[in-house]
Order: C-alpha cells, then sequence, then structure tokens
C-alpha cells in the first residue's frame, strides 16, 4: 500500500510542476542570460526530452538510490537533503513535543471543568492560536521575544535557542488541535459507566482521571497528532523561511520559485516517504496503547 | 515475578516515552554543527586576543555557488566580488571606473583594442601568482561554451587576448565602446588558472572554496546559512579592518530588519521603505541610500492595439502623477526618472519627465481617437521590485482617472518571465511592469534590449519598439571611442526615445540599506553591490551581563589561526 502512495505522489508531482508554465533554464540562468546558453542549459538538463522518457529516466534513477542533481546549484539533491533534513526533523519534533504536552494538558484539564471560566478562556486562546496566520504568528513571536526583550535570536540555527521560537510557532498551530480532540474525547470517556464505577470504588479524582479515563480518550488524540505531524513536516515551510531556519521547507519554496525539478521532485518524495511512515508509528502507537486492538 | 497489568502498561508508557527523548536526542545531535571546542590558549584570561572584529550582513538570497561566471543576481555578486575581483572598479561615489587589478589602461578610436596593464606582486589565495595568462584564462572561459556562462553573451564582441608579456594583456573586441565599463561586472572575476586546471566543470560548485585575488576568501560555505569570509593577510590593497565577514540569507524582509533591530546582523539589503521612519527613529541604525539607478517603467507594447499610437503612449505619461508615487509609496527615496538612464550612467541627457497633467493625457487620448478610453492588463511578477503592489495599484488608479480600464495581471516570478521573454507572435503582453538594470552605466547595455535587432528570443524588451534612426544612433555610438560623438548621438537617441514613449517612464528604483551604527563606512556603488574595502567596526562599549552570556557565540573564543 505505501509504496503505490509514494508512486503516485510523485507521478502527480511531476506532471503538476512540469505543466505550470515557467522554465527552469530561462529561471536559473537569469534575465541577461543569452538563448544559446538557455537551450544548451535544457538540453543538459534533459528538459527537451518526451514526458514519458523524463518520468521513466527519473524512476529508474530513483531505483538506483540516485534522486538526481539540483539544477540552481549543481550538487546531487541527496546531498541538499540530507543537509536539511535533520534541522526540519528536529524542529518537527521539538514543536510536536510541545504541543503535545501542552495540547493534553490543556486538553484534560478543560475537559474536567467544562464550561468553567477556565476552560473558555482556553478554548478562545486556543482558537487565536489556530486562526492567526503562521505569518503573523512567527513575526509577533520574533518581534516580542527577539527585538523588544532581547532573550532568544531572530534568525538562523546552530543551537538550541535557535530552535525555540521556530517551534514555538509550530506549536502554535498544532497545540489547539491537539487540545480540542483530546476535550472533546475526554468529555465523551467520563461520561462512560465505568467512570462512574471507578469513581464509586472510591478513587481519588485525579486517579479516576489519569489512570482510566486519559488512556481511553487517547486513540482520537493520537490520530489527530499523526495528522498534524505530517501536516506540519509540510506546514514548517512559512516558519522556516521567516526565521530563515535552513530545513526542507525552504529548500522547496526555493526550488519551486526557481523550477528545479529535480529537488522538487526529491524532496515531495522524501516527504511522502517521512507521511507513510508516520502513519505506520501512528498505527503502531493504537496497538500500544489500546490492547484491544491486535495486528496478526 | 510476573509482570500485573499496570506495572506492563506503565512499561508500555515509559518506553515510548524513552524512545521520544531518545528520537529527539538523536536528531539535536544529528542537526547541530558542533563547533570545535575552543584551544586552552584562548581560555586563558592574561594572554587573550582581541575578538575578530565581525561584519554580519543579510540579505534576501543567496549565491547558489562560487563561481561569478555561473551564479546570478546582482547583490550575491557584490558579495562574491569581496574574492574574485574584477579586472577595473567603479568608484562607490562618483560611478566613475578606477583601477583595480588592472593599473592603467590604453584605448584606440575605433574602440577595438583594450591593453591593460596589471598589478605586479598580487597572487591569488592559493598561492597562484596573477598575471596575464590569468586574464586570459578568465575570458576565454567566459566565451568559451562549454562553460555555460550565464552572460555569455556579454563577452561575444571578444575576438581575441593576448598575453605580451605576464603584466600585459591585450584584449581585442569587435568595436565596443563601452568595454571597458564590462570589466567592473562581477562575472568577469579573475579566476585562478590552477584551479581552472584543477577542477574544470566542477569550479565553483565543488566543495571546494575558490581562491581569487580579493581582500577577503571564502572560508565556509554552508547552504541556507550562511557564507563565512576571512579576511586575506596578503592583500595587495592592504589588510581589510574587518576579520570576518558572515552572509546570511534571510528570505523575509520584516525577519531581515527584526534581525538587525536585536543586534543580530549588521547590515541588511533592501530595507522596505515603509520601515524607514523606524529605523531613523533608532539610535542605533542608520539609512543607507544607494544612488537610484535601476530604472522602472511600465513597458507599453508598440505592436498592440491602442498602444501603437504615439499619442496614446504620451497621454498615458501625462496620467501619471509620478512625485506623487515618489512620496507615497517611496518616501521621497526614488529618483523621477527624466531619461531612460540615471543622471551618472554615460550617455544620459535630459528630456524629460512628462509633466503631471490628465487634462492634457485625456485630449491626447480623444485625439487619438479613444474618448471614452480603452481596456488593457497591466502585467507584474510579484516580489522582484520594491513596492511592485502598492505601484501597480497607483498607476491602475491614475489611468482609470483618464478614462482607460485597467485589469491588474500578478504573476508569480516563475510564470511571469514564462510569459514575457517570448517572440512577439506568441507574446499577449499588452503593459508590463519592468526594470532594467544599468550595470554598465552606458547607453551601450540597457538601450541595446530596444533595438530591433534584440526582439525576442534574443534579448528583448515587451516592448516591441521599432524606430530604425533609434538603431541606427545606437550602433554608431557603439563603434567609437570619441566621447563627444557618442555624447551627440546618444542625445538624439533619447530625444526619439523619450517622444515615441515606448514605456511609461517612472522612476530609478531607491537602494536602501539598513545598517547598525557599529559598521563604519560600509558603502553601495551604483551597480547595487556593496563596497567594503575601507569598512571597519567600531568596538562596542559596554554591554549587559545578560546580552554578553546570552549572545556569546562560540566563534567569538576563536583566534586568528583557528579561522582557517
Amino acid at each position: 500500500m505505501t509504496i503505490p502512495t509514494v508512486f503516485g505522489a510523485s507521478l502527480i508531482v511531476f506532471l503538476l510542476i512540469r505543466v505550470i508554465p515557467g522554465d527552469p533554464a530561462v529561471l536559473l540562468a537569469g534575465e541577461d542570460a543569452e538563448p544559446l546558453v538557455v537551450e544548451s542549459l535544457r538540453k543538459e538538463w534533459g528538459l527537451a526530452e518526451p514526458l514519458t522518457t523524463q518520468y521513466l529516466v527519473f524512476v529508474r534513477n530513483i531505483l538506483q538510490g540516485n534522486l538526481g542533481v539540483s539544477l540552481s546549484s549543481n550538487y546531487p539533491v541527496s546531498h541538499e537533503i540530507s543537509l536539511r533534513l535533520p534541522s526540519t526533523m528536529l524542529l518537527t519534533l521539538l514543536a510536536m513535543m510541545i504541543a503535545t504536552v501542552a495540547g493534553l494538558s490543556i486538553g484534560i484539564f478543560s475537559s474536567t471543568r467544562p464550561y468553567s471560566l477556565a476552560d473558555n478562556f482556553t478554548t478562545t486562546l486556543s482558537l487565536v492560536g489556530v486562526s492567526a496566520p503562521v505569518f503573523w504568528t512567527a513575526l509577533a513571536l520574533m518581534y516580542l521575544f527577539a527585538v523588544k526583550l532581547g532573550w532568544l535570536p531572530a534568525i538562523g540555527s546552530g543551537s538550541l535557542r535557535h530552535l525555540v521560537l521556530p517551534s514555538l510557532t509550530l506549536a502554535a498551530f498544532a497545540t489547539p488541535e491537539i487540545a480540542r480532540q483530546t476535550r472533546s474525547s475526554m468529555l465523551e470517556v467520563l461520561r462512560q459507566e465505568y467512570i462512574r464505577t471507578a469513581r464509586s470504588k472510591g478513587l481519588r479524582e485525579i486517579a479516576v482521571v489519569y489512570r482510566h479515563a486519559v488512556r481511553n480518550a487517547l486513540i482520537p488524540v493520537i490520530t489527530v497528532i499523526g495528522f498534524i505531524l505530517g501536516r506540519m513536516l509540510g506546514g514548517s515551510i512559512v516558519t522556516e523561511t521567516v526565521f530563515s531556519y535552513p530545513g526542507m521547507g525552504k529548500l522547496l519554496v526555493d526550488a519551486i520559485f526557481m523550477r528545479d525539478y529535480p529537488v522538487i521532485q526529491g524532496t515531495i518524495l522524501v516527504y511522502s516517504l517521512l507521511f507513510v511512515f508516520v502513519n505506520v508509528l501512528v498505527d503502531a502507537m493504537y496497538a500500544y496503547v489500546d490492547p484491544r486492538i491486535q495486528y496478526k | 515475578m510476573e509482570l500485573t497489568t499496570r506495572s506492563k502498561s506503565s512499561l508500555r508508557y515509559g518506553l515510548l516515552v524513552a524512545v521520544m527523548i531518545l528520537i529527539a536526542a538523536g536528531a539535536y545531535f544529528l542537526a547541530i554543527p558542533r563547533p570545535s571546542p575552543p584551544s586552552p590558549t584562548t581560555t586563558t584570561l592574561t594572554t587573550k586576543p582581541p575578538p575578530p572584529r565581525v561584519l554580519t550582513i543579510a540579505m534576501g538570497t543567496q549565491p547558489v555557488n562560487l563561481d561569478t561566471a555561473r551564479c546570478g543576481g546582482m547583490i550575491n555578486l557584490g558579495i562574491m566580488r569581496l574574492v574574485s575581483e574584477t579586472p577595473l572598479d567603479i568608484h562607490y561615489a562618483t560611478g566613475e571606473l578606477i583601477p583595480s587589478l588592472v593599473e592603467r589602461w590604453e584605448e584606440v578610436p575605433d574602440a577595438t583594442k583594450w591593453t591593460l596593464y596589471l598589478k605586479k606582486g598580487v597572487k591569488f589565495h592559493d598561492g597562484t601568482p596573477f598575471n596575464a595568462t590569468a586574464i586570459k584564462v578568465t575570458f576565454e572561459r567566459l566565451i568559451d561554451p562549454k562553460t555555460k556562462a550565464l552572460t555569455q553573451g556579454l563577452w561575444q564582441m571578444i575576438k581575441s587576448i593576448d598575453v605580451i608579456d605576464p603584466h600585459t594583456a591585450v584584449i581585442n573586441t569587435e568595436p565596443n565602446a563601452a568595454f571597458l565599463k564590462k570589466l567592473n561586472y562581477a562575472p568577469c572575476g579573475i579566476v585562478s588558472p590552477t584551479e581552472i586546471q584543477k577542477y574544470g566543470d566542477n569550479y565553483g560548485l565543488g566543495p571546494h572554496l575558490p581562491a581569487g585575488t580579493g581582500a577577503y576568501r571564502y572560508a565556509e560555505y554552508v547552504k541556507g546559512s550562511h557564507i563565512k569570509l576571512v579576511a586575506n593577510d596578503q592583500y595587495w590593497g592592504g589588510r581589510p579592518q574587518i576579520d570576518i565577514i558572515y552572509v546570511k540569507p534571510v528570505a523575509e524582509a520584516a525577519a531581515r530588519m527584526m534581525a538587525l533591530e536585536a543586534g543580530e546582523v549588521d547590515f541588511v539589503f533592501n530595507a522596505p521603505p515603509p520601515d524607514i521612519p523606524r529605523v531613523k527613529k533608532n539610535p542605533d541604525l542608520y539609512l543607507l541610500e544607494g544612488t537610484p539607478t535601476r530604472v522602472m517603467w511600465i513597458t507599453l507594447n508598440t505592436q498592440w492595439g491602442p498602444l501603437r499610437n504615439k499619442m496614446v503612449r504620451q497621454a498615458l505619461n501625462y496620467a501619471v502623477n509620478k512625485t506623487a508615487i515618489n512620496e507615497r509609496i517611496f518616501k521621497g527615496t526614488a529618483v523621477i526618472a527624466d531619461c531612460a538612464l540615471p543622471r551618472h550612467a554615460f550617455g544620459h541627457t535630459k528630456v524629460g519627465p512628462y509633466p503631471y497633467d490628465p487634462a492634457k493625457a485625456k485630449q491626447l487620448l480623444r485625439d487619438a481617437g479613444y474618448p471614452q478610453g480603452f481596456e488593457v492588463t497591466l502585467r507584474y511578477g510579484i516580489g522582484r521590485y520594491l513596492m511592485d503592489a502598492e505601484l501597480v495599484e497607483a498607476i491602475q488608479s491614475y489611468l482609470s482617472a483618464v478614462g482607460l480600464k485597467v485589469r491588474i495581471e500578478a504573476l508569480e516570478w516563475g510564470t511571469f518571465q514564462a510569459k514575457t521573454n517570448i517572440p512577439l507572435e506568441q507574446n499577449d503582453c499588452q503593459m508590463t511592469f519592468l526594470g532594467a538594470g544599468v550595470v554598465q552605466l552606458d547607453f551601450d547595455q540597457t538601450m541595446t534590449d530596444f533595438t530591433k535587432a534584440f526582439w525576442y528570443p534574443k534579448g528583448g524588451h515587451p516592448s516591441f519598439y521599432d524606430n530604425p534612426r533609434f538603431d541606427e544612433l545606437h550602433r554608431l555610438g557603439g563603434r567609437t571611442t570619441d566621447i563627444d560623438k557618442r555624447k551627440a548621438y546618444y542625445k538624439e537617441a533619447h530625444e526619439i526615445f523619450w517622444e515615441d514613449a515606448p514605456c511609461i517612464f517612472l522612476y530609478f528604483e531607491p537602494q536602501l540599506y539598513a545598517a547598525r551604527r557599529r559598521a563604519k563606512e560600509v558603502y553601495v556603488r551604483h551597480d547595487e553591490t556593496i563596497w567594503l574595502k575601507q569598512a571597519w567596526i567600531e568596538a562596542k562599549s559596554g554591554q549587559s551581563l545578560l546580552t554578553v552570556f546570552w549572545n556569546l557565540q562560540p566563534i567569538l573564543v576563536k583566534t586568528e589561526d583557528e579561522a582557517q
């Protein structure tokens, strides 16, 4: 199932980027380039070949582990990706961890005091977090913490401090969604019979909530987390651009503007593989969390 | 002892958390480049050397490789020419040609032979001596189609390069009066023949860092992160006063400005005009205004519909209030165009501007047969030029006021180029917002695009301007080095051009840069490249302990020897 998905994604991307107007040879050669130069670049990159040939070459290369060579920088695509993938993964993981911890806490907290002032307050805050454009959140955080307070660096990478603002920005999105799902899922669970049983057993409320309710409420939350993780990998693009954080998202955006086909294809391929991997992980987590689910 | 259900699930959770932490830790160690630990001598308080003087520059793009022949973008090239020097330079204040690697030169009246006398005792960063052979290798490489130099077409008029003696080179060209100005253009940065032989096609592309003759040499090139330049102790012009230059790509203009305000960068390219008041109010920052050079206009397709009529085109020029545009959109930093070339370019003649006169515009339109105006599309590519969205909206409103119905078509830059740079038969451009760089500061360069010989696909311009007398004058002016004759030809050419109005002439794009006060004597030249030869850093006086702690980067502890 995963192989067809990955291939399907690669085919769609392959066709899409060639359909939209914009010639990589012209873009990369620049405004003042001599037409002969542009023509020879096009030949060298095989862009003059029929589409089917280009796609078959692409597939063959992938099976050999060769993702091609970037048209704009002449470095191998795998090299470009390997430079940036760890950074993006680190950012995404950190953001995910923050969002999960914060989201779960807020969700559980809200669900134990439904419709209270605290609950409404956190709900509204979450709404702000999810409605504000990433762009705005990123710049606002940067302005507050880097310019006004000077606590954190505004741009770049290279130390843990550089990760804080970008991951907070990404977490600003994921947290409300996780919180919301946790809250509604918890509310549903807390209504169940076995919760009443647990309470009537004389268990303290905390034990009821954490030992019995949370675990049962987690399944839909894990689904949401998996989904968000996948989206975050792609959604880090704006964040990376604003903070000048050298990651995959920025690589992809730059490549799209330059019509750097090999890089675009390679990056999307890697993204699809990651997405598939995340889904597999999520499925595995289900089995872990819910003993009722068995995999043969 | 059997594991109970309770402890089994706790175990599972514990395991899960542990695995997550492990993954995060692994990714952390993989992703963060570990700086090398400082050597013991640097932590001794008594013999601590002074910290290196560091300048950090932020720009919107980044060089895609380190070969000046194969990398585009004036700002990128401006950084690269710090390493890879050109035979001549232009003065940062006057724009006049000044000697660089070439000490003096001789030209002949018919503009075909250029004798260059080279500086003696200059070495490349890799130790190779600089001489006439290096000149020959550099230019032959540029002309060679196998190199695929981006500006190959520019050098095609070179017929041959002769090495007379190690310090004298002669370049033979077809008649080209502005040839010397080309020798300031970054793509002809002189390369080390040893490296060309060693790396061939891979020069500037591989992991190796190219050598040049410049005041700085490459120390690091980490794509997407930064370029590190280190001072060249043996520089022929004297060791520069800045030890390390970091160049960082920051695509987002707002983020660039914030990094500047936060003190993380010292110099920023392309400060957005709306931020100017904030920069002026901030005591730590100052604004640098380079001489506006890039001419901006709305090109009118002279082969399409109503725009075929000269009166219509002139009417559109009268309809736009350029002063208001300058004041409101650019806060007064642009220079209204009185000619297709800026004042400091050779061949400039004051032929304009068209005054703002909407009544006259309407009159001309009526006389031309369009009392009700007409429909037209104004196209532009997003993000390339300063304040583009605001500008096209302003144009739209001015033209609507005289009766036109203007539809704005905003395209992503790549798509825009694909739709603009095509021959007349397939081209659907009507009005196009474009700029033209004047890198060589000479009529011979910018105006070539308007001659019929240069219609797409040769180079060209979406105005498809066709005036034989104009072409003739352009040709005559390019074939002689007699200054007075050239000025006369160009004067007439400008008058014709202005009257024909193949564009709505607007302004010269402001070159706005912002810098921290500690960065002194940083200049930007007329060709939009940075000039750092006399720049220096003012040492910081007191800083709060907290700021010092937070800002202490590993690099500050490295000694000069460690910096490669």
